[in-house]
Parts: structure tokens; C-alpha cells; sequence
């Protein structure tokens, strides 16, 4: 279990935390089976196409909060994706009960040549008072970056400075690039930041009220947790910095996708006895069943939970039945980030679909709450068997074109823009679904069955597009092994 | 936890003995029987060495190097007296980001949580004399160290160096950042010498908290890879470093220190130096230029 240390500016990045990787090549159960056996090898490349940022994550954890304002401290290109999070919130809005969704505050010191040299604490300072000037924001936070990292600015001291002349919240998250080469060390950057600066003590603990730190999914929860006679508090996309604040008093945290929460839950259960739960997310009907019966032990609703399960099975099995009978056999390709990518096998076994490979960003072998049962690779092997080609592909394209090429599944299920593509360009019929909460529970199985046979059927487009599609990779390298390029020992 | 840490951080110009003096006030404060950790920063990484026999250990950033996770116990050792010794290290001349250097070397040791763990009475960082960039100044600010003691000659070098860390602490200082100690008048051989420091640090709004002289003890004891508190514990000289430990344990309220302006220290500087000149040519001035 990784310690939460408030006292320090800047989290632990998740390699030296958790020991996560982002190179690995073999079967499913070989990784879990290394999991709690001393630190896992990362394997390394020798060669890499880019990838992502921590500046990102760290962005995605701050800039859907209603009403926040973030200013990213570097040069203005640092800030460049900071517009794809405002375009989510504007267009998931309306999933979560926001039906006029506010243009997002985003910012940036614009960090140049002199300021390089002479230090940028100044112009950080005069930006967040005109932020603060503009916007009248809760909380602002500063998303660091290389060169103000580099050069040794002293973000922490001119956001206190600030804070105590405004009176809201000036929250440093110190996410530079360089730190990690994971890029999901900036989810827990955001986190750290979030913890130390807006979460409060607990003053009235609301025992209905059951923190889910997702992205930005559509609003389920309401609807389930009302049968439970329980209430969700959606963290941090589309909640207000008094929510963030008051998370404290809830009376359990889930995880929708654990890759992603991991440092949220476990900074409330350190810090303020919020217990969260240590099972997988609720994706395929064994973990669904498991994570449900668990949610009603920590909150006391254990017969409210049986009812529910018997009602969402009541309902969802006839149709699910159906929809294995029509998918049996078909043969399928994940590609997702770690936790959520689980999810994704998971549904697709449910369905009665083969997985016969998966490519997963990156790898954690624990998260921070050091729960062995929260283990969602292991679950989802233990649950619905063996992954035969399991790649930790950080995100390389190449790597993927490869194993899609070898593989050449029915279907390919990704979760991030821009990697379908592959899967069109081969003639095969992809899916990208961005609401996380789409595939969840009974009806889930449902949604995902009825859009897999849906897009397995029409595949004209994509059997078209290949025709004509131009590969840039030569076919030297699909005569390649897909990890040719990983180093053979650790790195 | 529960005890609080004295966190001190010794600057100066290059040369002036900030790691001698350190070390001693290190080794003294051990003999009075409490818990010291001495942090070099500076790529030099040697000023622990003379609490260690003159060797050199591993710095951070040499353990960062190899591999990225590094438990932050690995790069302490134990000195003279179990004075817990840490270098931060850093690149080498003329490549790299030293100053970036010592802000991941602090945060290793900070995130790990070894100041607390060790339950430390002092925690003294000896940083790189000129705080050259934003790196230099991490020691300095909110939640490191609390008092910063300056060590300089009446050389003006020294003192213009000194001047620019006022500077940098009264930058600071509005942030909860460390506030000034003190002046430890070092190599100081007679007394118009610390006139001169007495005089800056009166224009300056602080005061010498000790006048250590130069001392060939010092010379032989280092040479011998030592510190003088170890060579030679009944010398003078050691005595002279015990009475600097004894004020800075009794040391408690440290404040924003007044800096001169590019133009006053020039001009204070010329004011000396025309005495300083009187002096060596032995020209005769004030009151017994009428005799």
C-alpha cells in the first residue's frame, strides 16, 4: 500500500509507486502470476512512436470541475490538449444533468524565452489574479510543465501567496513530462494536488452518499443507487469544488475505472476513514454480482443489493442469452488503458466472445490502496480465463497494427480516439465507445452486445476503406514479431 | 513525527568554508546529543567528507542514475557521531540541470517522509554558494528549512554573494519561505576584518552570530580528513565551533534581512576599501590624524 503524503509538493510517480510498467509481451496469466513477485521487469523499447503526457491526465482530472479555472504554467503549446477536455464537457454535458454546459476556463502563463531565463514565478502570479479577476473561479489550479519545472519555479509559494490574497484554493499540481514516462502519473498528480489543497474534514457524514470517481460517463447511478436508497457523488469531472470538498463525509468510494481513481480512494481512506472498495468495477456479471454485494456490505444495504441483482437479471439475462447465442465463437481485440481494458475483456467474455489479444497501455501491478482483490487483470483472468496475446503496448501504434494484422479478429473495441482507425484501415470492424459507464452491469452486457452485432454486421465501411487505404507500415515489419522492438531484459 | 526538526541551511560564496563550518556545527551539535542530518547540495557532493574520514559517499542523484526507484535509505550513511550524512549530487560541469538536481533530490527524500522517520533533531542542507537558479533556492522555501545562515569573509566577494541570497530570502519571505538567521563571520584575522562584516550586517538589518578565525587546525585536521570538532576536540578552535553550535541551538526567531541595492553595496564597498587602502599604505585618518 503506497503511504499518501500530504506534506510533499509533488506525488510519487507511478513507476516507483506502484511499480507500474508500460512494456510487457506474453499471456494474461503470466503478468498476473509475476504481479506480487518482487517488482516487475519493464521490458523497454528500443524504438517508439510518441505518446502521451502526464500534463493530460492531470488536465483531465481539473478542467471538467464546474467551477474551476485552470492555467497551465509553460509555454502555450504545453496547453494544447487542454481544448479536448473542454469539448467533453460541452458535449457530455447533457449526460449529467448539465443542460448548459459553461465554456471551460482554461489558461495558459504562455512561458517564453525571457521568462525562461529571469524565472516565471512573476508572471504566474499576475496570471492567476487576472484568472481569478476574470473568472471569480472556486478554485484555480496550476498545471506545471517541463520548462517551469526545469527552471525551478516556486509554484508552490506564489500559489499560497495568491490564496491567501483571493481567499479560494490555488492548487499546484506538479505534473511535468519528464518525471514519468507513465502518463497516468498525472492522474495521480491531479489527485495529490486535489487532496491536499480542497478536500476537507468530514463535518456531517452523509451516510447515503457514495463517492465514483470516473471520467465523464453517463449518469446511471442515480437510477441504481436509487433503488439502494443511496446517492452518487460523481468525482471530479462535473462536480463543484464543494462536492470535492465535502467527499470526505461519504460513506464509501468506487472506482469506475481503478487505473484512474486509484490515488482519490486511497487518499480518503487515509486521510479521513472513507472506505473504499476493493473489488473490480462492475463489468461482465461476475464482477458485477461480486462489486455490488460488496457496495451493500460497506453501506448496509445488503438486502436492498439482492433485490436489485435479481431484478437486473430478471430483466437483462433473456436478452444477454440471445446475444451470446449470435456472438459465440466471434474472435475479438481490446485496446484500452489498464484498468478499464479488464473491463473491456471482461464484457466481451461475458458475451461469449474470444478475446485473442489484448493491447493495454500500461500495467499496475497494485494500486494504491494495496488490495490484492481489487487486482482487476487478475479478476478478469480468474473470472473468464486465460488472454493469449497480452501486450502493455504504451500506446504504440505499430504494435498494434502488427497483432491486429496476425489477429485480423471480428471485432476490435478500443477506448481512445484515434486507434480504431488500425482496426478500419485492416478491414476490421471497430468500436469506440467513450462512455465508460456504457458497458456496466446487466444492461451493459446488453448496450455492448447489441453495438458489437450491430457493428460485426454493417462492416461494408470499414472492408471499403481497406481497399483503398494506403498502409504506411512496409511489410517488412508484419513479418515482424509485434514486441521485436521490446528489449529482451529489463530496461 | 511529534518532535519538531530544526531545519537550518547554510549558504555562502563559493570557497568561503561553508562545508567546513557546516560540518563542525554538525559534529557539535552531535556532541551536545542530538540527532543531525547533514545534506550536501552541491554536485560536488563532498561536504560530508570530513564527517566520514574523508571519503565520499553516493550521491542521490548517482542512485537515480542507475535507477529510478530509489529508497531514499540508500543514500544515507552515518558519520562522526552518527551524524546522518546525505550528498544530492549532480551532473556534471557543464551538462545538465544541477539545479533541477537538488529540487528531485529533496523531493526523494521529502516524499519518503525520512525527516520525519528519522525523528531528527537538525536537519542542516549546505547548498552550492551561489544561488545561480530556482533549483538553488528549493532549501530556502516554504517547508524545507526554516533559518538560513550566511558564511562570509569580510572579502567583498563574499559579501556581494551573501547580499544576493538576501535577496533571495526576502523574495521568499512573503511566501513562508526561511527567513535569515544570521552571518557566521568566517577566516576573520583581526579585528578590522569583522568591522567590515560587523558593519554589513548592521546595514543589512541582521548580525554575526559567530566570528570564527582562520585557523590552521582547521587546515590540518581536514587535511586528515576530519572535522576540528573530531582532530582536535580540545583546540580553540574547536571551542569556536562548539559557542556557533550553542548560539544556533539557542537560536529561535530569524528575520527578513534588509539587502543593499546594486549601488549602496559599491558604494559601501569603495568606502572600505579607501580605509583598507589607508591602512596599508599606513596613511594616519580621524582623530589620530591631529595628534
Amino acid at each position: 500500500m503506497s503511504a499518501i503524503n500530504l506534506k510533499a509538493n509533488e506525488v510519487q510517480i507511478r513507476e516507483v509507486r506502484l511499480g507500474s510498467i508500460t512494456g510487457f509481451s506474453g499471456k494474461a496469466s503470466e503478468l498476473v502470476g509475476c504481479a506480487r513477485k518482487g517488482k516487475l521487469g519493464d521490458r523497454g523499447r528500443s524504438f517508439t512512436q510518441c505518446l502521451g503526457c502526464s500534463t493530460s491526465n492531470a488536465a483531465c482530472t481539473v478542467i471538467l470541475i464546474q467551477d474551476g479555472a485552470v492555467i497551465s504554467h509553460g509555454p502555450v503549446g504545453c496547453s494544447s490538449c487542454f481544448h479536448e477536455f473542454a469539448f467533453t464537457y460541452l458535449v457530455n454535458g447533457g449526460n449529467r444533468g448539465l443542460d448548459a454546459p459553461t465554456q471551460r476556463r482554461i489558461f495558459s502563463t504562455n512561458l517564453g524565452e525571457r521568462e525562461t531565463v529571469y524565472g516565471g514565478n512573476q508572471i504566474l502570479a499576475d496570471s492567476i489574479r487576472e484568472v481569478y479577476a476574470r473568472t471569480k473561479a472556486k478554485a484555480i489550479f496550476i498545471v506545471t510543465t517541463c520548462a517551469s519545472g526545469i527552471i525551478g519555479d516556486d509554484v508552490s509559494g506564489v500559489a499560497d501567496e495568491a490564496e491567501a490574497e483571493l481567499g479560494v484554493p490555488i492548487v499546484p499540481i506538479f505534473c511535468e513530462g519528464f518525471r514519468s514516462k507513465i502518463w497516468t502519473s498525472g492522474f495521480d498528480a491531479g489527485y495529490h494536488g486535489i487532496a491536499r489543497k480542497l478536500i476537507k474534514p468530514p463535518v456531517n457524514k452523509q451516510p447515503d452518499l457514495v463517492n465514483i470517481v470516473n471520467f465523464w460517463g453517463a449518469d446511471i447511478f442515480t437510477e441504481l443507487f436509487g433503488r439502494l436508497g443511496l446517492r452518487p457523488n460523481y468525482l471530479t469531472p462535473y462536480s463543484t469544488v464543494d462536492q470535492i470538498a465535502h467527499s470526505s463525509e461519504a460513506v464509501a468510494t468506487i472506482q469506475i475505472c481503478a487505473t484512474l481513481g486509484s490515488y482519490y480512494g486511497a487518499a480518503l481512506e487515509q486521510l479521513y476513514g472513507v472506505p473504499e472498495i476493493k473489488v473490480s468495477a462492475p463489468y461482465g456479471i461476475a464482477q458485477t454480482d461480486r462489486w455490488f454485494r460488496e457496495l451493500g456490505r460497506m453501506t448496509g444495504k445488503e438486502k436492498e443489493v439482492e433485490v436489485l441483482l435479481a431484478e437486473e437479471a430478471e430483466r437483462y439475462l433473456p436478452r444477454i442469452a440471445e446475444l451470446r447465442e449470435r456472438l459465440k465463437g466471434k474472435k475479438a481485440h481490446v485496446t484500452a488503458g489498464a484498468s478499464h481494458g479488464h473491463a473491456l475483456i471482461a464484457i466481451l467474455r461475458e458475451l461469449g466472445l474470444e478475446v485473442k489479444g489484448a493491447s493495454i497501455f500500461h500495467h499496475d501491478p497494485l494500486y494504491d490502496n494495496g488490495a490484492i482483490s481489487a487486482d482487476a487483470l487478475q479478476n478478469t483472468v480468474q473470472d473468464y480465463g486465460e488472454v493469449p496475446r497480452y501486450s502493455v503496448c504504451n500506446k504504440q501504434e505499430f504494435e498494434l497494427v502488427n497483432v491486429l494484422n496476425r489477429e485480423r479478429p471480428d471485432i476490435l473495441l478500443a477506448r481512445h480516439g484515434g486507434m480504431t482507425l488500425w482496426g478500419g484501415k485492416l478491414g476490421i470492424p471497430s468500436l469506440l465507445i467513450g462512455d465508460e459507464h456504457f458497458g456496466m452491469g446487466y444492461k451493459g452486457l446488453v448496450n455492448y452486445g447489441e453495438k458489437i452485432l450491430d457493428t460485426i454486421e454493417n462492416d461494408e465501411f470499414v472492408k471499403n476503406l481497406a481497399r483503398h487505404a494506403i498502409n504506411p507500415y512496409s511489410s517488412w515489419w508484419f513479418k515482424q514479431a509485434p514486441d521485436a522492438f521490446m528489449k529482451r531484459g529489463e530496461e | 513525527m511529534g518532535k519538531k526538526t530544526k531545519q537550518l541551511a547554510i549558504y555562502g560564496k563559493g570557497g568561503i568554508g561553508k562545508s567546513t563550518t557546516t560540518s563542525n556545527l554538525s559534529a557539535a551539535l552531535a556532541d551536545m546529543g542530538y540527532k543531525v542530518m547533514q545534506f550536501g547540495c552541491d554536485p560536488k557532493a563532498d561536504s560530508t567528507n570530513t564527517l566520514r574520514d574523508g571519503s565520499y559517499i553516493p550521491s542521490v542523484l548517482e542512485l537515480l542514475r542507475d535507477k529510478s526507484n530509489v529508497d531514499a535509505h540508500d543514500a544515507i550513511f552515518r558519520g562522526y557521531n552518527g551524524i546522518y550524512c546525505v550528498e544530492a549530487g549532480g551532473p556534471a560541469p557543464g551538462v545538465g540541470c544541477a539545479g533541477r538536481g537538488i529540487t528531485t533530490a529533496v523531493q526523494l527524500l521529502k516524499q519518503q517522509r525520512i525527516f520525519d522517520e528519522l525523528e531528527l533533531d537538525y536537519v542542516i542542507y549546505d547548498v552550492l554558494g551561489d544561488v545561480v537558479c530556482g533549483g538553488f533556492a528549493v532549501p530556502i522555501r516554504e517547508g524545507i528549512a526554516e533559518h538560513v545562515f550566511t558564511v562570509s569573509s569580510s572579502d567583498f566577494m563574499a559579501i556581494y554573494a551573501a547580499n544576493n541570497l538576501f535577496k533571495g530570502i526576502q523574495k521568499y519571505s512573503n511566501s513562508g519561505g526561511a527567513l535569515l538567521g544570521g552571518v557566521i563571520a568566517n577566516s576573520i584575522n583581526n579585528s578590522f576584518q569583522e568591522k567590515i562584516v560587523q558593519d554589513f550586517v548592521e546595514r543589512t538589518n541582521t548580525k554575526v552570530i559567530e566570528v570564527i578565525p582562520r585557523s590552521l587546525t582547521v587546515t590540518q585536521s581536514e587535511l586528515g580528513g576530519k572535522t576540528t570538532i573530531e582532530a582536535a576536540p580540545t583546540s580553540e578552535q574547536a571551542a569556536v565551533y562548539r559557542e556557533l553550535a550553542r548560539r544556533i541551538d539557542e537560536h529561535e526567531i530569524s528575520h527578513v534581512p534588509a539587502p543593499l541595492e546594486a549601488a549602496e553595496l559599491r558604494a559601501w564597498a569603495s568606502s572600505w576599501a579607501d580605509q583598507l587602502i589607508a591602512q596599508e599604505t599606513g596613511e594616519v585618518r580621524g582623530v589620530r590624524a591631529s595628534i
